[in-house]
């Protein structure tokens, strides 16, 4: 009897079991795609103090002052140095046939931070404002290349931009560049400098706190008209010694840095709990500029000899540690869409060769060579504050003293070194390319004029050929042409292209998207829709489980749940004959 | 106490004016040193990818934001009349009056520095005095020793090495900041975190300035120790405390007094290295920055603070010297 209950009894756990398992192993498998979060606060170190974050509270390196305006303000299109604009604040722009005029259409519904509605009247403010006003970092882009000559309000969401002359890259660099501002907030401004209270914009944080010198505090826009970003608040203590800058993000009192990680600092950092290191694609390069005026700079050839004499790649082993890239004569960093790679060539004796027909040989046979009666030394001027620049120069000496012309590096304090790079004081001097000058075209061909100095008959050809350009392609052929003549008649020489490495604590955050040009450290980092929009993974989604052991997991999952059923069907099937053999077995 | 004479109102007037005239040379050095560097505000203003494209209207007009376009002449008048009147300019980097980046700065400098020059004359000083009292002996060549190598050592480098020992492999204090930047809870929490914060730099700006204290201190007893009436005192049968400290001490303090007074004047500039590893807001990290970016109208108010700092530092002792020495309250009075 009891047998027989028992008998009863197990077919249907047995089922029950079978079942459950069945349920169980095909479910859904939790991770895999992963979510984005939600993180309260955030403390990110920054090492320089940039002001209230208005576009012209600029102020010069280190440090980054255009990532934390972005957070603040938006522009018109996402970002300068993309393949193809990406809307953001408009959501198309056109141009007529030859590129002068372009009509642009905003997005209906942003608001500002103090809840005025954002219209086309701000856009065509700002240009006139940036056009006409006093220059900052941005106003290049409306006053010189290209000349915004109106930018007019045709309605509520629509612009009409007229240029001097064509612009075909307008909505790819200049409305992707440029922050909009408030009319109603600086429509009174009579001298922004001067302008110190907390900046209002469109952006997905608001600056609620700024003591100077010691912090910056956001808090999260949650009208953002891409939805609330990922982090709450974001809290920016300035501390500008980077030992302590690194200690802090050591022992878990900072979330991130800004500053890049130094080569040498790279291996302890990295093994310390929870910090991660990842590239971050902003560009970066040290280059000399020539003052082309002061002989034997004057020469074309004494340039190019000096360009053949460098051994960059020595350069990155010995100063970099091996973390950057060896110099080009583009100019352009190698990141750029408009970079057209030119081998930099290593070659002392052709150097030598260059220089002695150029007729500066070492007449007297002492190991260095005269120009004109006299020695050739060159004076180079290098920033007292940057051990790297300085000791690159000392090592540049070197190898320019093996092709026998003396380099002598004169290192000053930050303050004289910019009076001195400005009034042209200087024979060589060590430049650090700030992303916007090596990424931006517009920016370089201004520079051109102002920076480099560069005169060349062949190049006044090309920049003409550059300003008459109606298309991008056009410009780009351009831009790759003026790059092949920098091979022989370089405007700077430049040395190499430093990786840009930065620390973040993973358990804290890792939400952050290298976007090139920018680092980690900017608003794309917290907004969730954003690195869809770019094509670029965070650091979170390159750190998942790669694709071979999620394709074994399916393979198991698929493997227990066939085997489940074979289980069942079999256990289904014997049931059935052992209740067919007792219903016989009853039957006799 | 007889009411002071004509005379001592004379010469009390005399001196006076002996310090207004020191605090108007200070000023008037104040406003020319700072334009005496090359390189104006323009450099720093402007990105340099921008400065030779800028036309000379523009260039202007940035100036003429901060009063910098006027002719040296009109600015000198003018800064001169704006201390009478409180008002020490814009400041060029922050767009704000100097007056509210300088107060702001004030108190933690006070507290730093105020605070390191206590510490430093209480330990150095008193070290120094032991030392000159146990001549000969182990305090002295032991405290000779350590306070020599305190003071070889450069502040940045003690810095760092306390940081990476308490902060970073103790982990027991914060690494940087003067407060917590999000607001911290009530008085009390607030004044802990000021305090763990206030830990560090104030002990490194401490070992760094007590050493030539320490050398004030000790050769000045020890020069009082070996005078005649010392001996005098100890025929008597005083015993060696109350001769060290009754006689000794009280007549060797002049010097440290006018160490102090000294030190209050330059160790602002000191601090400059240990607010900048500490991240301490305080006003030598301001000057440096102001150099930096040629902002004359801070660097004028700084040094302004500073000089008056220096000379209410100077009165204080000199007023304190008749309190402390008859001899010299006897000799003014002649």
């Amino acid at each position: 009897m009891v047998r027989g209950a028992l008998e009863r009894s197990w077919r249907p756990v047995l089922v029950f079991v079978l079942g459950l398992l069945i349920v169980v192993v095909s479910s859904p498998t939790a991770g895999g795609a992963q979510q984005s979060q939600q993180v309260e606060r955030l403390t990110i170190a920054t090492e320089a103090d940039k002001g209230n974050l208005t576009p012209y509270s600029f102020r010069p390196p280190p440090g980054i002052h255009s990532e934390l305006v972005g957070l603040v303000y938006d522009t018109l299109f996402l970002h300068p140095y993309t393949e193809e604009p990406i809307s953001w604040l408009a959501t198309e722009a056109s141009a007529n046939a030859d590129a002068t005029v372009w009509t642009v259409t905003l997005r209906d519904g942003v608001t500002w931070h103090d809840g005025e509605e954002f219209t086309a009247e701000d856009v065509a403010f700002t240009y006139d404002y940036y056009r006409d006003g006093p220059p900052n970092r941005y106003t290049h882009h409306a006053s010189e290349v290209p000349v915004v000559e109106s930018a007019e309000a045709l309605d509520a969401t629509t612009v009409e931009f007229t240029c001097e002359q064509p612009c075909p890259t307008l909505d790819l660099v200049t409305l992707a560049d440029l922050p909009i501002l408030p009319q109603h907030i600086w429509e009174d401004v009579e001298d922004p400098q001067t302008y110190t209270d907390l900046p209002v914009g469109t952006g997905p944080y608001r600056l609620a706190e700024y003591v100077e010198d010691q912090s910056y505090l956001f808090e999260a826009n949650e009208d953002y008209f891409l939805g609330p970003p990922a982090v709450g608040e974001i809290e920016m203590p300035i501390v500008p010694d980077p030992s302590s800058m690194f200690l802090a993000l050591q022992n878990g009192q900072v979330d991130t840095a800004t500053r890049p990680v130094p080569p040498e600092l790279q291996e302890s950092l990295g093994e310390a709990r929870d910090v991660e290191l990842v590239e971050g694609k902003r560009f970066a390069s040290i280059f000399y500029r020539f003052n082309a005026e002061s002989p034997p700079l004057d020469q074309q050839e004494f340039r190019r000899a000096l360009d053949m004499a460098v051994d960059r790649q020595a350069l990155v082993d010995t100063v970099l540690l091996g973390n950057g890239r060896a110099g080009s004569p583009s100019f352009m960093h190698p990141d750029s869409r408009w970079f057209e790679p030119q081998d930099a060539a290593f070659d002392p004796e052709q150097a030598g060769a260059i220089l002695d027909e150029a007729g500066i040989t070492d007449s007297d046979g002492d190991g260095s060579r005269e120009y004109e009666g006299e020695p050739v030394s060159l004076s180079i001027i290098v920033s007292a504050n940057d051990p790297l620049q300085i000791r690159t120069a000392e090592l540049v000496a070197q190898q320019l003293g093996e092709v026998g012309i003396e380099l002598v590096p004169e290192s000053l304090d930050p303050g004289t070194l910019s009076q001195r790079q400005n009034a042209l004081d200087f024979e060589l001097s060590s430049f650090q390319g700030v992303p916007h000058l090596i990424g931006d075209p517009t920016q370089m061909i201004e520079s051109l004029e102002s920076l480099l100095v560069y005169s060349n008959p062949e190049y006044e050809g090309l920049r003409e050929e550059w300003f008459q350009s109606t298309s991008v392609e056009q410009q780009g052929e351009t831009m790759r042409g003026i790059q092949r003549l920098f091979v022989e008649d370089p405007p700077a020489l430049t040395l190499y292209y430093p990786d840009t490495t930065y620390a973040y604590n993973s358990s804290a955050y890792d939400g952050w998207i290298p976007v090139e040009g920018h680092g980690i450290h900017h608003k794309w980092s917290f907004i969730p829709e954003a690195p869809e929009l770019l094509g670029i993974e965070t650091v979170a989604q390159r750190t998942a489980p790669p694709e071979e052991e999620t394709g074994g997991r399916t393979i198991l999952y698929a493997l227990v749940v066939a085997g489940a059923v074979v289980l069942l069907v079999l256990a289904i099937f014997l049931l059935r004959r052992r209740s067919a053999r007792g219903s016989d077995e009853d039957q006799i | 106490m007889p009411r002071p004479s004509g005379a001592a109102w004379r010469r009390g007037g005399g001196r006076v004016a002996q310090y207004a005239l020191v605090l108007l040379v200070a000023v008037s050095l104040n406003f020319a040193i700072p334009r005496l560097a090359p390189g104006t505000p323009i450099d720093y203003l402007v990105p340099s990818e921008q400065v030779a494209t800028i036309t000379p209207e523009q260039r202007e007009r940035v100036l003429a934001q901060f009063g910098l376009e006027k002719p040296l002449l009109e600015q000198y008048r003018l800064y001169l009349t704006g201390i009478l009147r409180g008002d020490l300019g814009i400041s060029a980097q922050q767009g704000r009056p100097v007056v509210d980046m300088l107060l702001e700065r004030l108190p933690w400098t006070l507290v730093l520095v105020g605070g390191a020059i206590t510490l430093a004359t209480v330990i150095g000083g008193g070290a120094g005095f032991l030392s000159a009292a146990r001549r000969g002996g182990r305090t002295e060549a032991w405290g000779l020793a350590l306070f020599m190598f305190l003071d070889s050592m450069p502040p940045f480098w003690i810095g760092l090495l306390l940081l990476v020992f308490f902060s970073g492999y103790l982990d027991l204090l914060p690494v940087f900041g003067a407060l917590p930047t999000s607001g911290a809870a009530g008085g009390f929490g607030l004044t802990l975190e000021f305090a763990q914060r206030l830990v560090l730099p104030l002990a490194t700006l401490t070992m760094v300035r007590a050493g030539w204290l320490f050398l004030v201190a000790r050769s000045s007893l020890a020069g009082e120790l070996s005078e005649d009436y010392i001996l005098m005192a100890e025929a008597k049968g005083l015993s060696r405390r109350q001769v060290v400290l009754g006689h000794g001490i009280r007549n060797a303090l002049l010097p440290l007094v006018t160490a102090v007074a000294v030190e209050v004047g330059t160790v602002v500039g000191g601090a400059t290295v240990v607010e900048t590893v500490f991240s301490y807001p305080g006003l030598g990290r301001l000057i440096y920055e102001s150099v930096l970016s040629r902002d004359y109208a801070v660097l004028q108010g700084a040094f302004l603070l500073l000089a008056v700092g220096v000379i209410l530092a100077n009165l204080l002792a000199d007023l304190l010297y008749p309190i402390i020495d008859p001899r010299v309250r006897a000799e003014t009075a002649r």
